[in-house]
């Protein structure tokens, strides 16, 4: 069953402050059409004893989920309250003698066989009724470094994702990861946040060592935005009918050496 | 870029410091179209597929994307499923933040779950999730009238976990075969018992330590010569010095923390640095009633929500710690590796990273003396009369 | 290179003169005559030579409100070697490390003039008076505006063997002294941990204004590397922790190639790589404000993969920062005052550690 309502937004379960996709058919749409690709965090059920490959569900950033609301294109579910009603349970009223016959019920009713083994089945999605949260939820995402910097490269089609083994905020990639190397180490800044010369040489030494640029952004505040006149940086790119992103800035570093 | 590294050529590593360089091959995602290569051998790690630098707009790029893209897709709708063989049944009660078990058949209780005065086992949140996700698992709601999807659990458990970060790390190695189980610490209010075993002390050789006596004997007689120690040094002043030793010796003057002798009081530790889970190594002896000593010890953080320790915070978690080495261990294994240490699983939205965090004392360790040694040696071996 | 090579070029760990002991063998009488003699008298004797100094310059900065240390830098070709080959110490301004400009260019300059390798000390003194004779012909072609073009230098090398046809340059000229031999141009650069080192704990060394000529003590050394005098000043903590791993016998060097602040070597760059890679980090009483300049786990996890990607330990150097640097009468008594205290982080791949 999808798990989308009629207005055919994605849900985005977000359960214990995090942002879980369980559909593969939401997993399909928006990585087919709106490059987010997320990271799958759950055993494949497979093959369960590695984590090399994983399965469902897909985690999605902060930034991921606040972008795509913003654009509306998905909606956050609260799971927690969803499910609610189905999980509750009066702590004087357990009456598990009965549960258990139910239990029974349901579980000689699952795969027939003939002299085959049953086998019992689990499925990705419930079907409970969803409660979903306003966009205020995710409001505090926005004007961030972080958000800055994924929305301004989100939007010139870059698929992006934890950069944590990297040292960096998010990784960039010019197409689907699963075909193609990460280009950039990405770190969001504020406009007049200071970093260290020593940050400077050991990412773009970690990049280059990688083949990748290390690359740092951030947005112009409007007082400062005629300097941006100066740097050739400011392609307008169609997208989706937003808003120029006239009014932010990015350098890229790489180690070069003489000799 | 190695040949940046160092200004010589053939250099060789310092022993020990080699395994580094291939940790590269874990990062990245692999190609789904190489799922088909892991065979009934769990244990081989899948083929990698070549990636491209970046799209041409080509037709036949496009294809590659939609065909790793589908062999994706397919394997991540493959179905959660189980056999009535090794059948886990089992009710979710929030309230108690535990699974009762039902039915129990299979391997996996052998280090999952724990059994209650009567034999029933009960399953702690993260146990359920990783059984339910990998299919091993029937999970029911209280009422028994409802089959819990992944998604349901997830809704149920994870806030349980104490963290989404901390039920990544425990998949993470129980999936990798690691048995993993709850340290005392697990929780904000629980400290670990660690039992603390007497620091082994060196017991050097007489001689050397005369010699030593003398040297210093002698520098001080040569400052009181040259009275008194001026204000602003030298600390090695004029005069003959007998041994390098003596010499680094005498310029040892920087307080440091040190190892030796003293016992270390545990101190109370501060989340997110507490010991989340013991960890073993995968054994089929395993008993979970005395399962012996973990070989490690396993702290997680959120790399978004947490900082570093200060000091005082990575202080008092190594204070809990028992100590990994004993006379028996070099120099090296002491510097590298911590006299204590722990690992710390770094999340980043379904990223880990693990890391060791060591507790090591350069001032401990006097890598000189052999050097010197050595010389002494090579220098005199023409003079001696034999 | 071979280790025996290379311990007989590199053969003490720092710069300081050390006269050991001879065995001592109880039943043979010379043995301990010569014993007696070495223990008693030789220091006798030391003590009235004064130790060998090197000289190194001290160039200043000073703009409308003080001065500043630009940089410390050892001239002589001698004093370079000396501090390098013991201890490995600073490092030469036109070379990776180790100044050998003076040989590199040496041997480029006799290549391009078409020599082959020196063989005999006689032919030394020929090729050199040939080579100041190629000079002086050089130099009366460059001033009559001959030699602006490379190629035509080719006509100076006329009546030799054509071994190698690199020509030389017309900035090449400038490289050769009256004598014909090449000019030192290099020096020794030396960061303001090693040089006070140097100074203050070896004595080893003279430091001279570079523009008056004067000496250059070490209390006003100090006051120069510390105008500031608080007691997290980044000379004094990253000076505690470069005398405390210098102190404990390892070779300490700069970092920022690898993004961290000190290197250590068991015995230097010619033995084997670096072994650990150390970040200095300052602690204050002040535990809020400890909590507040913590980084994050982005960075070390991009230090460590720097690091370790070379097949370096990463190590978190914790300098404990007193409160108040007023009350000390010697530089011992101030360095007293810091303490050091140390962790590593290394990277740990779980599927490699199963069994």
């Amino acid at each position: 069953m999808v798990d989308n309502d009629a207005a055919d937004l994605i849900s985005i379960s977000f359960i214990d402050g995090e942002y879980f996709v369980f559909d593969i058919e939401a997993v399909k749409r928006l990585r087919n059409h709106h490059h987010v690709a997320g990271i799958l965090v759950g055993t494949l059920p497979q093959v369960p004893q590695q984590s090399t490959f994983l399965g469902l569900p897909v985690q999605l950033m902060p930034e991921e989920a606040a972008l795509l609301v913003q654009r509306g294109v998905a909606r956050i579910i609260d799971e927690g309250s969803s499910h609610e009603v189905i999980l509750a349970v009066d702590e004087n009223d357990i009456d598990e003698a009965t549960a258990k016959l139910k239990i029974n019920e349901l579980e000689s009713t699952g795969s027939e066989s003939q002299g085959q083994l049953v086998s019992f089945t689990t499925p990705a999605i419930s079907t409970a009724n969803r409660i979903a949260l306003s966009e205020s939820s995710v409001a505090a995402v926005y004007d961030t470094p972080r958000f800055d910097v994924y929305k301004y490269l989100h939007k010139r089609g870059y698929f992006i994702s934890p950069g944590l083994r990297f040292g960096s905020q998010f990784l960039a990639y010019p197409g689907d990861p699963l075909r193609y190397h990460s280009h950039y180490l990405v770190r969001g800044l504020g406009y007049g946040e200071e970093f260290s010369l020593l940050e400077l040489v050991g990412s773009g030494r970690l990049g280059t060592g990688v083949k990748k640029a290390w690359m740092v952004g951030g947005h112009v505040p409007d007082d400062d935005q005629h300097k941006l006149a100066a740097l050739d940086s400011s392609k307008i790119i169609e997208s989706e009918g937003d808003e120029s992103i006239e009014d932010f800035v990015s350098f890229c570093v790489e180690w070069a050496g003489f000799g | 870029m190695d040949d940046l590294d160092n200004d010589y050529d053939n250099v060789p590593v310092a022993p020990g410091h080699g395994e580094h360089e291939n940790a590269e091959s874990d990062d990245e995602q692999q190609d789904w179209r190489m799922l088909a290569t892991i065979g009934s051998d769990k244990k081989s790690l899948p083929k990698r597929g070549e990636k491209e630098y970046e799209p041409t707009g080509s037709a036949s790029d496009r294809n590659n994307v939609d065909e790793s893209r589908q062999a994706m897709y397919t394997a991540l709708n493959g179905e959660r499923q189980h056999t009535s063989k090794v059948h886990i049944s089992g009710i979710w009660y929030p309230h108690l933040r535990k699974a009762k078990v039902l039915v129990a058949r299979g391997p996996h209780f052998k280090s999952i779950g724990k059994a209650d005065s009567s034999g029933t086992i009960w399953l702690l949140p993260e146990e359920v999730i990783y059984l339910v996700e990998r299919g091993s698992m029937s999970l029911y709601n209280a009422r028994g009238d409802l089959k819990i999807s992944l998604q349901a659990c997830y809704a149920a458990c994870l806030g349980a976990c104490q963290g989404h970060e901390r039920y990544l790390v425990y998949a993470y190695l129980k999936r990798l075969g690691f048995i993993v189980q709850r340290a005392t610490s697990f929780d904000e209010s629980g400290e670990e018992q660690v039992v603390q075993k007497p620091d082994s002390c060196r017991i050097g050789r007489l001689w050397k330590f005369l010699l030593q006596k003398f040297d210093s004997f002698c520098t001080g007689l040569r400052r009181a010569i040259a009275k008194q120690i001026p204000s602003f040094g030298p600390i090695i002043c004029g005069g003959v010095w007998r041994s390098y030793d003596s010499i680094y010796r005498e310029l040892q003057i920087i307080p440091f923390y040190s190892h030796r002798g003293s016992h270390v009081t545990p101190k109370s530790t501060v989340a997110p640095f507490k010991v989340a889970y013991n960890v073993w190594k995968p054994r089929p002896s395993f008993k979970k009633s005395n399962p012996g000593e973990p070989d490690f010890r396993v702290v997680v953080v959120n790399a978004q929500k947490d900082k570093m320790p200060t000091l005082a915070q990575a202080g008092a978690l190594l204070s809990t710690l028992p100590a990994c080495h004993d006379s028996t261990s070099t120099s090296q294994e002491r510097l590298r590796e911590g006299y204590k240490n722990v690992i710390i699983g770094v999340v980043d939205y379904g990223i880990i990273s693990f890391m060791t965090l060591g507790d090591v004392s350069f001032g401990d360790e006097h890598i000189y003396e052999r050097h010197t040694a050595n010389n002494r040696l090579s220098k005199y071996h023409s003079t001696k009369k034999r | 290179m071979k280790k025996r090579n290379l311990n007989a070029i590199y053969h003490s760990p720092l710069p300081v003169e050390v006269v050991a002991l001879p065995p001592l063998v109880p039943h043979n009488p010379i043995s301990v005559a010569y014993y007696v003699y070495q223990l008693v008298f030789v220091p006798f004797l030391w003590g009235f030579k004064r130790r060998r100094r090197l000289t190194a310059y001290l160039e200043l900065y000073t703009d409308s409100v003080s001065s500043y240390v630009s940089s410390i830098a050892v001239d002589s070709y001698e004093d370079m070697q000396e501090l390098w080959k013991a201890g490995f110490f600073g490092k030469g301004t036109q070379s990776r490390s180790d100044p050998t400009w003076a040989l590199r260019t040496a041997k480029r300059l006799q290549e391009a003039s078409g020599e082959t390798e020196i063989v005999a000390p006689e032919e030394v003194t020929a090729r050199r008076r040939a080579a100041r004779k190629r000079f002086k012909n050089a130099r009366a072609l460059a001033e009559q505006g001959v030699l602006s073009n490379p190629a035509d230098s080719e006509k100076v090398e006329a009546n030799e063997e054509p071994r190698r046809q690199k020509p030389t340059r017309v900035e090449d000229l400038a490289l050769r002294d009256s004598e014909g031999n090449v000019r030192q141009l290099e020096k020794l650069q030396l960061t303001f941990q090693e040089a006070f080192f140097l100074a203050y704990a070896l004595d080893i060394i003279d430091i001279y204004d570079d523009r008056t000529g004067d000496l250059v003590t070490v209390p006003y050394l100090l006051g120069l590397l510390m105008p500031d005098w608080s007691p997290d000043n980044s000379f004094i903590v990253n000076y505690v922790v470069y005398h405390h791993y210098r102190s404990h016998g390892w070779c300490v060097r700069n970092g920022v190639k690898f993004g961290v602040d000190y290197l250590l070597y068991r015995r230097g760059p010619p033995f084997s790589h670096a072994e650990f890679g150390v970040i200095v980090i300052p602690l204050y009483s002040n535990e809020s404000k400890n909590q507040l300049m913590r980084r994050d786990w982005y960075w070390s996890s991009g230090v460590n993969r720097v690091v370790g990607g070379v097949k370096k330990t990463m190590v978190l150097c914790y300098v404990k920062v007193p409160d108040c640097i007023d009350k000390w009468h010697t530089v011992e008594e101030l360095l007293k005052m810091y303490e050091v205290r140390e962790v590593v982080l290394r990277r740990w791949i779980p599927s490699r550690n199963r069994d």
